[in-house]
């Protein structure tokens, strides 16, 4: 079987990192789009599915400077052979190339909003007041977090918006406009915990590639 | 908001995103495929915690 790391258009060389289990980095190309694989030679049990996922994401990493656009693919899916993997990408080309089109020039950027620990002092004592207090600030939280998002969608060409966790394909040339943006809303709002990773290949923004 | 300050947490939060991407995210191929792992969402919860506890952490 072979592993599937992600479709790359006008792939230079293949990146000097190796694939899972150790194994060298292949290619196959129809016109002018790679998938990019290696062979299997163990499977992902629960104990290496940690660093197994990290060398995938390393590959995706490296490949990401050396095309002129990637999708990548997701983890955890196997192909039986070359030939097999050779038809998958014809068959997937036009859908392909509309995935590259949409993220060229741009990276995925991610940021989760958490709440911080309620301090116990502040807790009312009735019950009815907790859920009162409870309700409004979770009310409070959501405007907030709204309020980024859409900061945050001004900058972005797409969003992926799954309640307090999004991602955001951004211009590659506008992370300093991201990062300004999420300091400016982090500096206003010390009650709420902000995670802010990236810049990542565009994963949530190629599922429609299949 | 509190910027995250100890390395060892930073690297572990972009490690969880990173996880999360290429676990649930990315092209799905289909058709002559085989899930090659089976209890994803079980590791998936374990990661969830870390994100749970981030305040208690940060106050350490």
């Amino acid at each position: 079987m072979i592993h599937v790391y992600a479709f790359a258009e006008q792939l230079e060389d293949l990146p000097p990192v190796d694939g899972l289990d150790g194994a060298p980095l292949e290619r196959v190309r129809v016109d002018d789009v790679d998938a990019v694989f290696s062979r299997r030679t163990a499977e992902t049990s629960r104990d290496s599915l940690r660093s197994d996922a990290v060398a995938h994401g390393e590959v995706v990493e490296a490949l990401t400077s050396r095309a002129a656009v990637i999708a990548p693919v997701r983890f955890g899916e196997l192909v039986s052979d070359e030939s097999a993997l050779a038809q998958s990408l014809r068959d997937r080309l036009p859908a392909l190339r509309r995935a590259f089109d949409r993220v060229r020039g741009c990276v995925e950027v991610a940021v989760r909003v958490h709440d911080r620990a309620e301090p116990v002092a502040d807790r009312p004592t009735s019950g009815a007041a907790y859920m009162r207090s409870r309700a409004a600030a979770e009310s409070e939280r959501r405007e907030s977090v709204d309020e980024l998002h859409r900061q945050l969608k001004a900058v972005a060409r797409d969003a992926r918006i799954d309640r307090a966790s999004a991602a955001f394909l951004v211009p590659a040339s506008r992370l300093d406009d991201v990062r300004r943006t999420v300091d400016g809303f982090a500096a206003s709002h010390p009650d709420l915990t902000l995670v802010c990773t990236g810049p990542w290949a565009p994963f949530s923004f190629v599922e429609d590639a299949a | 908001v509190s910027i995250v300050e100890s390395p060892s947490l930073r690297e572990q939060l972009t490690l969880l995103d990173l996880v999360d991407r290429v676990l649930n995210k990315g092209v799905v191929l289909s058709g002559d495929l085989t899930l090659a792992v089976a209890d994803v969402d079980l590791v998936y919860v374990g990661l969830r915690v870390l994100l749970a506890s981030i305040p208690t952490l940060e106050r350490e």
